[in-house]
């Protein structure tokens, strides 16, 4: 699984993430890691980044994040992802889980200002408050309110990533079972399957094959209206 | 209506939708002596791509099946981005455009399962044999038994072809 921690600068993703890492036992990925040193020197300059700025870098994140899964590598990467199309882009599949850490301008300006060593620039925050599209329900986000130690954020997360973990293995086991069960019920009917019908198939080119499926189509159709022509006639009677 | 591939595919290529063909039509394709009512497509999630899904449907007055006819559905990229699966009926018959499948991940997940076929002019991409039978043993619905059923017959019947 990838848990991505985002929010605007200010919100401690960074903090939260490499706490929830470590208490996890999960690999740590800080997404500003990637960007190219374009960015860093426009974002250091005070100048904030245009959608044209962060495509390729999404594109390193996204090939990272698959890259994770594909070796069955747990990881947080903490990450702005502040507008949707973002989040799309980084949600490769479903093992990917966003987690959104939510505060208001105030409390985010407040934590930035006790901030050191960071390249960001405090007068961005405004900008990163404009460009913010808060998670909708459909994006399945794990959201929490910030206003807490990170170690009490980091146990909710936890906790909340725990639950949506085991929801997941309920379900992978239950379609484990239905299948085990249903295979059988498959390796039954295979013998039952006319073989010449799909033999002869087999010799058609991809397109006759769609149009010979069309007619059927047609055929099913046209049998349809006869039906309702029956029924309505009855009817009349 | 009974839904024509011939129709409903080369609009896509041509206005370069990034897409896989899956479901009961790719299970066509690759010889099912099976009947299938819809489309069913993966869709590729990137902004350019959404725009260009849009764009390219919008003629054929795409609306959700089923769906009440008062219900204000604009298809459009703001809709798109909002949504992942869009169950539609058009005026070429009834298409289902999917975010992600069960069992096979998203668009850049089926790309390496995918074959390419040409067919009506074009060239697109459809989902291999097996990766049709995975989707289906995942998706754990009783009523795919006997499709899986059959296309496993039909791999046998390819493979054999093939030795």
């Amino acid at each position: 699984m990838i848990a991505i921690i985002f929010g605007v600068s200010g919100a401690g993703k960074t903090t939260v993430g490499k706490l929830l890492a470590r208490k996890l036992g999960w690999r740590f990925l800080e997404a500003d890691d990637f960007h190219p040193a374009a960015n860093v020197e426009k974002m250091r300059s005070g100048h904030p980044l245009t959608d044209e700025d962060r495509w390729p870098w999404l594109e390193r994140l996204r090939e990272q994040i698959k890259r994770s899964l594909a070796a069955e590598e747990n990881a947080v990467l903490v990450c702005s992802a502040l507008k949707r199309k973002y989040r799309d882009c980084l949600r490769v599949n479903s093992d990917v889980k966003f987690v959104f850490l939510r505060g208001d301008y105030e409390l985010i300006a407040e934590q930035l200002r006790h901030r050191r060593g960071h390249f960001m620039n405090p007068d961005l925050l405004r900008s990163q408050f404009a460009d913010l599209e808060e998670p909708e329900p459909d994006e399945g986000v794990l959201i929490i309110e910030l206003g807490r130690t990170p170690k009490e954020l980091v146990e909710e997360i936890k906790t909340k990533l725990d639950a949506k973990l085991q929801a997941a293995h309920c379900v992978m086991f239950a379609s484990m079972k239905a299948a085990a069960s249903d295979d059988g019920i498959v390796r039954e009917l295979m013998p039952d399957i006319d073989r010449t019908l799909l033999r002869e198939n087999l010799k058609l080119t991809f397109e006759q094959r769609a149009r010979k499926h069309l007619r059927v189509l047609q055929m099913v159709e046209e049998l349809r209206r006869a039906g309702k022509k029956l029924r309505q006639k009855s009817d009349g009677r | 209506m009974a839904v024509d591939l011939a129709q409903i595919i080369p609009p896509l290529v041509r206005a370069k939708v990034d897409f896989i063909l899956i479901g009961g039509m790719a299970a066509i394709l690759h010889g099912s002596a099976r009947v299938t009512f819809d489309v069913d497509v993966v869709y590729s999630r990137t902004q350019g791509n959404i725009d260009r899904l849009a764009e390219v449907l919008a003629p054929y007055k795409p609306y959700l099946r089923g769906a009440p006819s008062d219900l204000p559905f604009t298809w459009d990229a703001k809709t798109i981005r909002n949504g992942l699966d869009f169950t539609l009926t058009t005026t070429l018959g009834d298409i289902d455009f999917l975010g992600e499948v069960a069992g096979g991940g998203m668009y850049n997940d089926l790309l390496r399962h995918c074959v390419d076929i040409e067919a009506f002019g074009v060239r697109f991409k459809c989902l291999d044999l097996p990766t049709l039978i995975r989707i289906k043993e995942t998706a754990g619905r009783r009523k795919d038994v006997e499709a899986i059923a059959e296309l496993r017959v039909l791999l046998e019947e390819i493979e054999k072809k093939q030795a």
